[in-house]
């Protein structure tokens, strides 16, 4: 499996009028095709500044990157905006957590799929793209497109509302599909459900998903491969099962056992301290304030140790004390 | 077993929208405990935030009554109701006036029931923060300085400036990051502990009601379908609903997957489809029965756990159930 | 006040907008003048009763600046004065229309119900009326004095702030932090007055203002049709007024007391949308 989306030591600082904000410091992650990433972290992490950067959505002022990010062969990172834009909604799709707030409420559902539709295809006629539409609603699981499709999105549930939009994102049967925290306004049962939908659609059209999330356990379920971030850095990676089964980096356990669990009614380990100042941050681990296992080898920049497809930050790994 | 705290008998409320009624609630029964912490979980429609909303003198109800430590509570909240009940709403984010600092914030619930002379109050304030884990010194400063989990604490310490019995949580860690929300949970067992509080906590995250609740009521669509001691629920959900609630559950260990019931997500979720008449979950069960069309559901069982299904799951398995209290 | 002070911050944000700032230096200007009129004004007699004929209709001149009008007083000394009224009667004004409307807006979002109807109601009708007309139709009442503009400027422009109240109020109505202080039970007053007004504040200072330009120059219209403070008070709209029939050639007369009028608009507007950023604490 080749690589669709490659990401080097990806950096990137924002230059704020209280100084520069290193939100992105150093980067690493791939996507296969076809693959299923999870992009796991809290908020400060710089995961969703990650998923913009990927679709070429950040600005062009006060942003400086600097870093390797190649899709499908090109630099994304070099090119001119245009070329970015005319992947974006094609190639790379994307869908956002709040789904009533990601669609417009005065156009009905009909006229802003058929406004993605003719974007992707000018050429397109109106009954052309009635029948694509239905089609795209049917395999979402929408019994009734006509009745979805002349509807306006305040109208419809917040689980139907995410489904149009995995239609609409699909639609061009895109490359990568960039989930950000997708369902996180749903019902638990609902989301269950909407992204059992998203996951079997997405491997039938062969589309990678990156999906990005602050919740493991919907992860896990979801995931091939697990990526989790912290203070703008992959301090993790590895396929789901080895990442939840022998955690290895101190975060990722941390972050674990922070979850409630069912099998007890002990309450979760909370993390000592916090998520760390931005401005603030030297070369060396991040987490090193919080981490029980901190040694002053960890102020060094830290690399990551990859062993068979596992990969961790962390120099514990490689010299345990 | 005295008189509990918090007591709801038939409580209903519809509402009027335009020409067309909605039934938030249809005929709630709830007894809360001295001490307990009862966890009133449901998706969006349950009705659970009506209910809290009556709870707490929001909404009036339309049939029904509430009725606080043996008082009967009116429409009308007289001021020592309203201090006998403290409020943590869900979104960190709005439940502070931006435009005033911590120590207003907090210092409102003080001035508006007299707790203390204003001379005192800077102190009271900064008593209050520490005992949430923040800095007195942080009630100088806006909220906008402050991070989710710390505003958090801060509606914590609000809800508890003027002493109250009980504690009515809405979804308190809903919107905090999982390493946060780890820290509140301590927080409000430790509190509950220190000072004898009451929780009746409104939630849709069931693996923190496994962690902080004793009790636990399932809603749907205005109606109690399932209740009881958090343990039998878990290890033994009867009604189809709680089932499925259950099997929706994000955990994240292998050990916590063998705890869910399993079931199969063919049928419809998000069927909008309403029952008129017999149970409210009819349209979305894969299990229903003819039966299940006809006639209001009624709770029954034993009193540790009631249910209000005709064709419900079944009992705990006996493993699942030893798995559950071992982790006790 | 510490470097991540919002309201540190805030400044900052404003001096970084250099049109605010020269706003904010204008306004400065004619607030000194206005303060210190009978220091600052070269002949500061000429404000009141003085006839000097011999000095009458006289260009502008190393003895007087701005020259003198048709009953030889000095024209600056007369603007300089002219400020000191101008920004009375523009504080007036917006100090009872604002407390006017800011209560009618505030009780119509919070209550609701009849209430908000009738209030609302009642403020749309004072809306459809133009300004300018409805102050006329007051002042029509009695004889035109300075007291009576005042009020009939304030009776025009209520329903502005009335509405830009209403607006905030209704969107904040149900805010976690309002419905807050209602379960603790804070009164609706303490709830009005305590939570929702100090979230309506930015906004009615910034509107308040673009308002005094606006207003002063409504009170420059009114005097200028002969509506205004009665002679001899120095009235910059007046001042206007009398000096247009001498067009074009005693130019002075009409455009320095208009150019004034225009300093003191333009500081006022250029001031609002800084004041706009000096409040912006976003979220």
């Amino acid at each position: 499996m080749e690589d669709l989306l490659r990401i080097e030591d990806l950096r990137l600082t924002f230059e704020t009028h209280d100084g520069p904000v290193s939100v992105l410091r150093g980067v690493d992650l791939t996507v296969g095709t076809g693959e299923r990433v999870a992009l796991v972290g809290e908020s400060g992490s710089g995961k969703s500044v990650t998923a913009r950067v990927i679709m070429g959505l950040l600005p062009q002022r006060r942003v400086r990157t600097s870093g390797n990010l190649q899709f499908d062969g090109s630099d994304v990172l070099k090119e001119s905006p245009a070329r970015a834009k005319a992947r974006r909604g094609r190639d790379i799709t994307m869908i956002f957590q709040d789904p009533m707030a990601a669609l417009n409420p005065v156009f009905t559902i009909r006229q802003q799929f058929a406004a993605v539709l003719t974007r992707l295809d000018r050429r397109l006629s109106t009954a052309e793209a009635e029948s694509c539409m239905r089609t795209a609603l049917r395999d979402v699981s929408i019994a009734d497109p006509e009745r979805v499709l002349d509807s306006y999105s305040f109208q419809l549930s917040g689980g139907l509302n995410q489904r149009v939009m995995i239609a609409m994102a699909l639609a061009s049967r895109p490359k990568l599909l960039i989930a950000d925290e997708p369902g996180t306004a749903l019902d638990v049962t609902v989301q269950q459900q909407t992204l059992n939908i998203m996951a079997n659609l997405s491997q039938a059209y062969g589309t990678a998903i990156l999906f990005i999330s602050h919740n493991l356990g919907v992860v896990r379920k979801f995931a091939d491969r697990v990526c989790v971030m912290y203070a703008g850095r992959i301090v993790e990676s590895a396929p789901t099962d080895a990442l939840f089964a022998n955690p290895r980096h101190p975060y990722t356990r941390a972050l674990l056992a922070s979850v409630p669990r069912l099998s007890s009614d002990r309450l979760p380990e909370a993390i000592e301290g916090s998520v760390p100042d931005l401005t603030a941050l030297t070369e060396g681990c991040a987490f090193r304030p919080r981490c029980q296992f901190s040694r002053p080898e960890c102020e060094a920049p830290v690399p990551m140790w990859r062993h068979a497809g596992h990969g961790v930050a962390c120099i514990h790994e490689v010299n345990p004390a | 077993m005295s008189e509990p705290l918090l007591q709801i008998r038939e409580a209903a409320k519809t509402f009027h929208v335009g020409s067309s009624e909605v039934k938030a609630l249809k005929g709630v029964n709830l007894s809360v405990g001295k001490g307990e912490t009862v966890a009133i979980v449901g998706e969006s429609g349950s009705g659970k935030t009506t209910l809290a909303n009556l709870i707490l003198g929001i909404e009036k109800p339309s049939a029904g009554e509430i009725v606080l430590a043996g008082r009967p509570l009116s429409g009308r909240r007289s001021k020592a109701d309203r201090r006998q009940i403290g409020l943590v709403q869900q979104n960190p984010y709005s439940t502070l006036n931006p435009r005033k600092s911590i120590g207003q914030a907090i210092g409102l619930p003080l001035s508006v029931h007299n707790v203390c002379r204003r001379s005192e109050r800077r102190r009271r304030i900064g008593e209050l923060l520490e005992k949430v884990g923040l800095h007195p010194e942080l009630q100088d400063r806006r909220p906008l300085a402050l991070s989710g989990g710390q505003r958090q604490r801060v509606a914590i310490a609000r809800a508890l400036a003027t002493d109250p019995e009980l504690l009515v949580l809405d979804e308190p860690t809903s919107s905090l990051d999982v390493s946060v929300q780890a820290h509140i949970l301590r927080l409000l067992k430790d509190l509950q502990e220190e000072l004898g509080l009451t929780y009746l906590f409104i939630t849709h995250d069931l693996s923190v009601v496994r962690v902080l609740a004793s009790r636990v009521i399932v809603m749907y669509r205005g109606l109690v379908v399932e209740e009881g001691a958090v343990a039998d629920v878990f290890s033994g959900p009867r009604h189809r609903y709680t089932q499925q609630l259950l099997a929706s559950i994000p955990t994240v260990s292998a050990e916590d997957d063998r705890l869910k019931p399993d079931w199969s997500w063919e049928a419809d979720v998000d069927s909008t489809e309403v029952a008129e008449e017999g149970c409210p979950f009819r349209p979305r069960c894969p299990f229903a029965l003819p039966a299940c069309a006809a006639g209001t559901p009624v709770l029954a069982g034993p009193k540790h756990h009631l249910h209000a299904c005709l064709n419900p799951g079944g009992a705990a398995t006996r493993k699942s159930s030893l798995e559950l209290l071992a982790g006790q | 006040m510490s470097k991540a002070d919002p309201r540190w911050r805030g400044w900052r944000r404003f001096a970084r907008n250099r049109l605010s700032v020269f706003g904010a230096a204008l306004i400065a200007l004619v607030l000194f003048c206005a303060l210190f009129a009978p220091y600052v004004a070269p002949y500061p007699e000429h404000a009141g009763v003085v006839v000097n004929f011999a000095d009458a209709n006289k260009p502008p001149s190393a003895k007087y600046w701005l020259g003198t009008d048709s009953v030889g007083r000095d024209v600056l000394s007369r603007i300089i004065f002219g400020f000191r009224n101008s920004l009375m009667l523009g504080a007036v004004v917006v100090s009872l229309a604002i407390s006017l409307g800011t209560i009618v807006g505030l009780v119509a979002a919070y209550l609701g119900g009849k209430v908000e109807s009738v209030l609302m109601r009642v403020t749309d009708i004072f809306l459809a009326i133009p300004s300018l007309v409805l102050a006329m139709a007051i002042l029509g009442i009695s004889q035109p004095s300075q007291m009576l503009a005042m009020i009939a400027m304030a009776v025009a422009w209520w329903p502005w702030h009335a509405r830009l109240v209403y607006g905030i109020v209704r969107s904040l109505r149900h805010e976690g932090f309002v419905t807050a202080a209602e379960v603790v039970g804070a009164s609706p007053l303490k709830v009005m007055f305590g939570e929702l007004l100090p979230n309506c504040a930015p906004n009615l200072l910034t509107k308040a203002s673009l308002d005094m330009g606006f207003v002063i120059l409504l009170g420059a219209s009114l005097s200028f049709l002969g509506m205004g403070a009665p002679p001899p008070t120095p009235d910059l709209g007046t001042m206007v007024s009398e000096g247009s029939q001498y067009l074009p050639d005693l130019w002075w007369l009409s455009i320095t007391a208009g150019l004034a009028i225009f300093v003191i608009v333009l500081g006022f507007n250029l001031v609002a949308d800084g004041l706009r950023d000096l409040f912006d604490i976003v979220g």
